[in-house]
């Protein structure tokens, strides 16, 4: 697996390509943990368009990461994720705890709400 | 035992030959008899002769090399104290006159015979142990040529006119002894220590040899004393032992001396093979790469002749500095960046720069340390204050160095590799264990439900689970499936908290509770506990066997499939809430549902883990939903163990041969008529 990072408007965009499986998971988690330490209000937003597995550790590493970023005001949004991805998200619930888009652009319209808000 | 005999023999009589001489050459002087017979004392002299040579060669036998410098010290000795007795024997008729008695005079000229015979055959006998170092068949035989040419020489003793064969025979043991001589091996068996002190004494033992011979051939013999011993000084065999010991101790002096001046330069190369060895050696006791990497730099350090260094080591993205001499992390960064453009590789397998221009870091030269696939796995930098000081040789050694580093750093690593794993392989072991007291020994069937339930476990276990609780008093079926995220062990522990709240929410003697208040005081209870980045999914199901209803809220488990017979349809219940251990409080209550299902006859239900639905075939392509629900449709018909035999084969025939990444069970239950 490979994660691009980019950052736009203080919005920082991770976009892993491939599987996460426990293995790659570590690397993922060290990315996010970066950004949620490097940040005063860290916006992540997860591009899954080529992301086409995640593992039960990979989704560990987003629910552990998911307090400490909204005890900064920050948040999370997953955008364009594949059906797969998003079905496992779902079946888990996630989708009741984060916010899912279609899209990027979505996506940054709800961190921007989220920034407006502080 | 038979030697000892017979050396002792030889020493006695050695001892009586000596004395008969002293007794015939006293009587013969005081009585000045002119006309004494000659051949007497030649016949003496010649057994004498014999008997001491093989009396003092059983004592010398080939020296071993840590007795190399005792012998000559021993030899030293030896000829020192001899010479001093004959120094003393010589002058003390000098300072008391009234010695000059016959008597005195034979017992002074035969104590320096003795003295002489003693010092040249004990010193045939030493650098003959010295000889026997060159294990070579030639030089093996002219030696033992060389030593039957001194043996025969004593033979001279009875014709003492025939000088010019003397000569010959003389010149000609001159010529071998020279050869002999001219290869003094032993040196080389020599430590640095031991070339100094050998040298001491070389030069003692040439010095007490060369002044023994002039002084005893310098004195005035007095004309009364029979000829034969006039000659006997200047007989063959003891001056081709003078010469041959001589040359022989000649030659080892101007050897050492030249091994010494040279030897600083074939010491530190010496010295560099030997830490390059100690440095393979080190592997066999040590698995600590740090020590790999101190012991790496210093042997190059030390073979380079380099003032600073330092090893760096890359860990995934990040260079950590290993190993340091004389430099800082700080210096080491900013040299780094001051020179990094400067390196020039020219193809070689080093990066080398001749003058880097910053004062008192000259030259740099780095060589990466690759494994044998030519993985970089790190860098050694070393540095001298003046320029251009590396030779190619040096640079050479240390890419070598740098091989040889890498073959041990990657040994040490699969060393590492392989205990790990042992002790992974034991923690597997032990989850297995546990895994399988964890799993119900026995699966209630309570009319009119048929259960089946089947587990199968991927090599590296994960968190699958499942339990059966039937409360005969109620007719109540508990039943549930779950999942922990993660493996191993970690995994093993959740499962055992999960089950054991499970069991006390089923207990019969307490009140009866609903599956989605079972779920909410389960993620109340854990979630206290858990890690931050594990949950665990979790359906529980409650079959009221007298309300034909099944009860069940889903905690983030995979959706269970349910067909009803009645319509021929089956359908995934989709239902539920958040997984176990992402959230507490109201958002988790919020979202946590209870479903109801009323069920008939013939319907059945099957639950999974997701290991099932994520099974993978060759292309990588994931068994999934639909599959399972159109293996369902199509075998609705048949009793729960045939249709978890046809899904069972329907995965298998889909996976092919890939392997399991993770368990997963199965459990099919049908409503029965």
């Amino acid at each position: 697996m490979n994660i691009r990072t980019t950052l736009e408007n203080n919005i920082v965009i991770i976009k892993p390509i491939g599987e996460i499986d426990a293995y790659s998971s570590i690397d993922l988690d060290n990315t996010v943990s970066d950004v949620v330490k490097n940040y005063e209000h860290p916006y992540i937003i997860l591009d899954g368009s080529e992301l086409t597995y995640i593992s039960s550790a990979g989704i560990g590493v987003f629910i552990t990461h998911l307090e400490p970023i909204r005890k900064k005001k920050g948040d999370i949004v997953f955008a364009n994720l594949r059906k797969e991805v998003h079905y496992v998200f779902s079946v888990l619930g996630l989708d009741k705890l984060v916010t899912i888009t279609e899209n990027i652009w979505e996506a940054k319209e709800k961190l921007n709400h989220v920034k407006e808000s502080i | 035992m038979q030697k000892k005999w017979l050396s002792q023999v030889v020493l006695i009589s050695t001892v009586f030959l000596w004395v008969t001489m002293f007794i015939m050459l006293e009587r013969d002087m005081r009585l000045s008899t002119v006309n004494y017979e000659q051949d007497r004392y030649r016949i003496l002299l010649f057994f004498s002769l014999n008997t001491l040579y093989y009396y003092l060669g059983q004592f010398i036998v080939s020296a071993k090399r840590s007795e190399t410098t005792k012998q000559l010290h021993k030899f030293l000795i030896l000829g020192v104290l001899l010479l001093c007795i004959h120094l003393a024997v010589q002058n003390l008729p000098k300072i008391f006159p009234e010695l000059k008695i016959p008597f005195y005079t034979s017992f002074a000229y035969l104590v320096n015979l003795g003295i002489l015979s003693l010092f040249l055959i004990y010193g045939n006998f030493t650098v003959r142990a010295f000889l026997l170092k060159n294990k070579n068949s030639i030089y093996d035989s002219v030696w033992k040529f060389f030593i039957l040419w001194l043996f025969l020489s004593i033979f001279f003793v009875f014709v003492p006119n025939w000088i010019w064969i003397q000569r010959i025979y003389l010149g000609t043991g001159i010529l071998i002894a020279t050869y002999l001589a001219s290869m003094p091996k032993w040196i080389a068996y020599l430590t640095r220590e031991e070339k100094r002190s050998a040298i001491f004494y070389v030069l003692g033992v040439l010095s007490t040899v060369i002044l023994l011979w002039l002084s005893i051939q310098i004195y005035p013999i007095s004309s009364q004393l029979p000829d034969i011993f006039k000659e006997s000084h200047n007989n063959v065999f003891f001056t081709l032992s003078f010469y041959f010991i001589t040359i022989y101790l000649f030659v080892s002096f101007a050897a050492l001396l030249i091994n010494l001046l040279l030897s600083s330069v074939a010491e530190q190369r010496y010295n560099t093979w030997s830490n390059m060895q100690e440095f393979s050696y080190l592997l066999q006791q040590d698995f600590n790469p740090r020590n790999v990497h101190e012991k790496f730099l210093k042997v190059c350090l030390e073979a380079t002749q380099a003032k600073i260094g330092w090893v760096e080591m890359y860990h995934g993205a990040e260079i950590v500095t290993e190993a340091m001499h004389n430099i800082d992390v700080p210096t080491i960064k900013q040299i780094k960046q001051l020179t990094e453009q400067k390196f020039i590789s020219l193809l070689k397998p080093y990066r080398y720069i001749a003058n880097t221009e910053i004062r008192g870091f000259r030259t740099i030269l780095s060589v990466y340390i690759t494994l044998h696939d030519k993985k970089k796995i790190g860098t050694i930098y070393l540095i001298s204050p003046i320029a251009d000081d590396f030779e190619e040789d040096d640079r050479n050694m240390v890419v070598m160095f740098a091989k040889q580093a890498g073959i041990i750093l990657e040994t040490a690593f699969l060393l590492q590799e392989s205990v790990e794993n042992q002790k992974y392989q034991e923690e597997i072991s032990i989850t297995k264990k546990v895994h399988q007291r964890l799993l119900p020994k026995s699966i209630p069937q309570p009319y009119p439900l048929q259960i089946s339930a089947y587990q199968k476990y991927a090599e590296l276990i994960g968190g699958d689970l499942y339990d059966f609780y039937y409360d005969e008093n109620r007719n109540i079926l508990n039943f549930c499936v779950g999942d922990v995220s993660g493996k191993g062990a970690s995994a093993a522990f959740y499962m055992v908290e999960v089950k054991g709240i499970y069991e006390t929410l089923c207990y019969p003697e307490n009140p009866l509770l609903l599956p989605d208040k079972m779920v909410q005081i389960t993620n109340e209870l854990l979630t206290k506990a858990m890690e931050s980045h594990v949950f665990i999914t979790l359906l529980y199901a409650q079959f009221r066997l007298n309300e034909n209803k099944l009860y069940f809220a889903r905690a983030g488990h995979t959706t269970p499939l349910y067909y009803n017979a009645k319509i021929q349809e089956a359908k995934y219940l989709h239902e539920g809430g958040l997984a176990i251990g992402l959230i507490k409080g109201d958002l988790f209550n919020q979202n946590n549902v209870l479903s109801c299902i009323e069920y008939a006859k013939d319907d059945i239900f099957v639950f999974y883990s997701d290991g099932l639905t994520e099974a993978q075939n060759p292309e990588g392509e994931c068994y999934g939903l639909e599959r399972l629900q159109k293996v369902l449709i199509q075998h609705a018909d048949k009793d729960v163990y045939a249709l978890e035999y046809a899904i069972l084969q329907d995965v298998y025939k889909f996976k092919e041969n890939t392997t399991l990444s993770d368990d997963f069970t199965l459990q099919v239950i049908k409503i029965q008529e």
